[in-house]
């Protein structure tokens, strides 16, 4: 068993914190600041410890992430 | 959302002296810069002590920070029998001086008719209003939240309480009060 990201979150990404974390689902997010702060730059998740993390907090239930049964 | 039936228990003046008057710092964005189907769940909403865990946001959205002058914000919400709703009032946010990038956002923000602030007291505790958690979802206001006053003034010349600056109120009703927010100041600011 895997867990991926939603093919949805592709063209319409989130960010989300959990706490002080702070986690991009579907692509890497881009946070545009007014100067002089700098724009950040918010990585997609795509480990499975983390993935499975936010699946268990609820965004599995959503849809956002997905259970998939690996290939025998 | 916590049950609003009636009930009549112990309420005591706090213990904890978080009395202080004021507002520390506000920050707002456009309700629709946040994803509210995430935002229900059960890990960013705690439903029994009303309060927002974590923040889910759109692609693209972002918190803005307002940064006045601390003496004078204040945030009201006043529920009145005869209305039936709080009346939701951020007021008194001082920017001082001009400039003309200031004007603008000021102009592109009254263009917003549905802003969702979360609001540092001065007491240690957050606020959030725009949005309300109502039967497992969040929904609009009473009244969506915006700008409802600015005042662009040049201030008198000489006067030591009256210098150039603008002036806004923000404003808008909900049916219950306001929901606290435990996302800090220093997570709020990479939002």
């Amino acid at each position: 068993m895997s867990y991926k990201v939603a093919d949805f979150l592709k063209s319409r990404p989130i960010r989300l914190t959990v706490g002080k974390e702070q986690y991009a689902l579907g692509a890497d997010v881009t946070v545009e600041r007014t100067a002089p702060k700098r724009p950040t730059v918010v990585k997609a998740v795509t480990d499975q410890a983390t993935l499975k993390k936010l699946f268990d907090r609820g965004y599995g239930k959503l849809g956002y992430i997905e259970l998939v049964e690996k290939e025998k | 959302m916590p049950s609003w039936v009636c009930s009549t228990g112990d309420i005591t003046t706090d213990t904890t002296c978080s009395d202080r008057g004021g507002l520390l710092t506000v920050f707002w964005i456009d309700q629709s810069e946040v994803d509210w189907d995430a935002m229900a769940l059960v890990a960013n909403y705690d439903d029994a002590t009303h309060t927002i865990l974590d923040w889910v946001l759109e692609v693209g959205g972002a918190f803005g920070e307002l940064t006045f002058t601390r003496r004078n914000g204040r945030l009201d919400s006043l529920y009145t029998r005869d209305n039936g709703f709080y009346e939701v009032n951020l007021t008194n946010l001082i920017f001082q001086g001009h400039s003309a990038s200031k004007t603008i956002s000021l102009g592109q923000a009254i263009a917003c008719c549905g802003i969702v602030a979360q609001i540092f007291d001065n007491n240690g505790l957050a606020r959030v209003i725009g949005k309300e958690f109502v039967n497992g979802a969040w929904i609009d206001p009473v009244d969506n939240v915006a700008i409802s006053r600015h005042l662009d003034t040049t201030g008198a010349f000489g006067a030591a309480d009256d210098k150039a600056r603008d002036e806004i109120d923000i404003s808008g009703s909900h049916s219950y009060p306001p929901a606290y927010s435990s996302v800090d100041l220093a997570t709020m600011r990479t939002l």
